[in-house]
Formats: C-alpha cells, sequence, structure tokens
C-alpha cells in the first residue's frame, strides 16, 4: 500500500530506514551536502545554514558529532533537516518507527518538524497499529485505503 | 562436460567483469572533463583525499624511501661498478630510479594504505545503504564519491613518485661518494646527461595509469559488494587481488613498450 502511495505522489524525498546519513560525514556536513551539490552554494555558507538549521531544533551541539555519537532522535532529526534542504516539494517519512527504533517519542518530535519554518508539506506514512502513538500530535491523521 | 560448463561460466564473468570496468571507467572519464561534476561538495572531497593519500603518508613515505631507496640504490651501483659499468652508471640509476622503482613503489604503497582503505569505504557505504541515500537525493555517485578519489590518486601518486625519485638519486650520490669517491658536481652531471624526456614522460605516464586503477578498482569492488557485512572483507580481497594484476599488468606492458 505504502508503495502505490508512493508512486502516485510527485516531487518528494523520501525519509526511510533506506536512507540513512553518510556515516563519514559529521551531521552539520549531511545536511550543507544537499546545497552545496544542488545549488553549488560554497561549504562556508552551506554549514552556517546547516548549523542554523540544527539551531532551530536545539541541536547545535552535535553539528559536529558522527553517526556513532548520536541517539536515534538526533539522528531522525538530521535526516529530516537533510530532507528540508532539498528542492522538493514534499518530504515523505515512511516508517519512522524504524529509524527510532520506538514511536514513544514521536509526538515530540512532530512540533520540532512544524517549529522548522519551510514551505514543504510533510506525510507520515505509519501502520495503523502505531495510529494511538500519532493521536493528540499537531498532525492530521488519514487511513489509506 | 562439467568442467566445460565451469569454465564457460568462469570466461563469461570474466569478460563481463572487464567490460564492465571499461564501461565504467568511460563513464569516469565523461564526467572528470564535464566542468559540471566540479561542485563545492566534490572539491571538499577532493582536498581531504589528497589530505588522506598523499600529505598523510608522507612522513612514513619519506622514511621508507630513504631506507629502502637508499639500499636499493647501493646495491644497483655496487654490481655496476663490480661489472665494470661505471660510464653507464647515470642511464643505469637514471633509468632504474625515475622510470621503473619510483612509480611502481610508490603505487605499492598507496595500493596497501589507500586502495584498500577506499575499497573498504565504498563497501561499507553500499552496505549501510548509504549509497542509495545519495541517490535518492539525486547526489550523482560519480561526482561526489568516485572522481574526487580517482584524481587525488593520480595526484598523489604523481607527486610521490617525483618525491621518492628525488630522494633515491640524492641518496645515490651517498653511495657514489663511499664507493666510487665521486664529487656532487660529477655526480649532478652525471645524472643531468643521462636523464632524457622520455624518461619524464614515462614517469608521467605510469604514475597517470597506476593512480587511476589504485583508486578505480577498489571503488568498482567496493561497489560490487553484496548487501551483508561478511561480504565487506571478501569485496577487499577481491579488490586487492584484482589491483594488483592490474598495477603488474600495467608494469609489464609498459616494460614490453620501452624495450620494442
Amino acid at each position: 500500500m505504502i508503495e502505490n502511495f508512493l508512486q502516485k505522489e510527485e516531487e518528494f524525498i523520501l525519509i526511510s530506514a533506506d536512507t540513512p546519513l553518510i556515516s563519514n560525514l559529521d551531521m552539520c556536513e549531511n545536511i550543507a551536502l544537499i546545497k552545496e551539490v544542488h545549488e553549488n552554494m560554497s561549504i562556508y555558507e552551506a554549514n552556517i545554514l546547516a548549523v542554523d538549521m540544527l539551531r532551530r531544533v536545539d541541536l547545535e551541539e552535535i553539528s559536529h558529532k558522527y553517526i556513532n555519537s548520536c541517539s536515534d532522535e538526533e539522528i531522525f532529526l538530521v535526516i529530516f533537516l537533510r530532507a528540508v534542504m532539498s528542492q522538493e516539494k514534499n518530504v515523505i517519512l515512511k516508517l519512522p518507527s524504524r529509524i527510532l527504533g520506538n514511536l514513544f517519542h514521536v509526538k515530540k518530535l512532530i512540533e520540532k518538524m512544524i517549529s522548522i519554518d519551510n514551505s514543504k508539506k510533510i506525510i507520515i506514512l505509519d501502520l495503523v497499529s502505531n495510529e494511538n502513538y500519532y493521536e493528540g500530535s499537531k498532525c492530521s491523521i488519514e487511513k489509506l485505503s | 562436460m562439467y568442467y566445460i560448463e565451469k569454465l564457460g561460466e568462469k570466461t563469461i564473468k570474466m569478460f563481463t567483469s572487464v567490460s564492465e570496468i571499461v564501461h565504467f571507467t568511460l563513464l569516469i572519464f565523461l564526467h572528470l572533463f564535464n566542468s559540471k561534476s566540479y561542485n563545492p561538495a566534490m572539491r571538499m572531497v577532493l582536498v581531504k583525499q589528497i589530505y588522506f593519500t598523499a600529505i598523510g603518508v608522507i612522513p612514513i613515505f619519506i622514511t621508507m624511501a630513504f631506507l629502502f631507496g637508499s639500499i636499493i640504490i647501493g646495491v644497483v651501483i655496487y654490481l655496476a661498478t663490480e661489472y665494470s659499468l661505471q660510464s653507464e652508471i647515470g642511464s643505469i640509476i637514471i633509468t632504474f630510479v625515475v622510470d621503473e622503482f619510483a612509480p611502481f613503489f610508490t603505487t605499492l604503497l598507496i595500493s596497501l594504505r589507500s586502495g584498500a582503505a577506499i575499497n573498504t569505504e565504498i563497501a561499507v557505504m553500499s552496505v549501510n545503504r548509504e549509497l542509495n541515500t545519495l541517490k535518492e537525493y539525486k547526489i550523482d555517485l560519480i561526482d561526489y564519491l568516485f572522481l574526487p578519489r580517482i584524481i587525488s590518486g593520480i595526484i598523489s601518486i604523481m607527486s610521490l613518485s617525483i618525491v621518492f625519485a628525488i630522494i633515491m638519486l640524492a641518496s645515490g650520490y651517498i653511495f657514489t661518494f663511499l664507493y666510487m669517491s665521486m664529487d656532487f658536481n660529477t655526480y649532478k652531471y652525471l645524472l643531468l646527461d643521462a636523464i632524457e624526456v622520455g624518461d619524464i614522460v614515462t614517469l608521467v605516464v605510469k604514475s597517470l595509469a597506476f593512480g587511476f586503477i589504485v583508486m578505480l578498482i577498489p571503488i568498482y569492488s567496493g561497489l560490487k559488494t553484496e548487501s551483508r557485512y561478511t561480504a565487506i572483507p571478501i569485496s577487499v580481497l577481491n579488490g586487492m587481488v584484482r589491483l594488483f594484476i592490474a598495477v603488474f599488468f600495467i608494469e609489464v606492458l609498459s616494460l614490453i613498450i620501452q624495450f620494442i
């Protein structure tokens, strides 16, 4: 069902367990990479932008940490920030539990994701059995048929 | 019948592998001469790769070049005097050091150090699905990952070969002084008279070929890694064997071309 949904969508960047962070880059470089490659932004400017994005989700201190030194939640947010840097209109999160390990703090993470000022539409695709984790959060829940 | 089938299977596999490497090489060349490949991220990787491949190795490289190079050049000079070839000593040293030993030794060192590391790095990225991430974000793997490594390989092997040759030629003076009581000016003019444009061209062309292959084959081998962690050592092992075969093939080919 998820694959069918993804086939119908256009101009989106996919976040899933199959798109992890690059392990030989630190968190800041992972976020900055997209702008450097697609917009020819200088390393200096892209890094400033990446640190600013991290600051918005109170993760400035992990700027120069590598993936092994970060928690699952920090990694999740950095993956999201990297997706925000792309030029695609939509961000689709496929089964976040596979990145986070569990969904206990997903509401808090959704709030942080919303706090990042961006014009992108964010779609989270998850199983019906995980519905209760999203209830009461600031996102609308739709069931795919 | 079983053995014929196996032989056929192996032959097809070998030709497929060779044709894939040729195709991969052509792709690399296309990107090498495309200015769009050189974005800031790629340039950053290039700088880091040159640092890791050429700069980081300098202390051990110079020590090895001096110790190992001095002994080898000492043996060459000793043998030349033993066989009464003192008049040819300049061209013997230049041919041995510049044409053969410096690029070959540098290539072996960089293969063992950086070739194995790059093979492992690409294999780990492949198993961890990091290559998939780059594809998802429409980041060209050749531009971002492969091209900087190949360019750094070419630059590193060429520059280190020149450094190695200079150190060997300098240590050669110590032996000519000890064995033949030759003064520095005589030694200097001996080398200057012996060196030809062909020697420099040989050094440059061999370094280019070695530098390209020392990075290309480990990258290709890393890309072909199966999606499991236990496949990483197998990938490195296969990559290094392929690399050594390629290095020896280039060395033999250059010898044949030079001495025909």
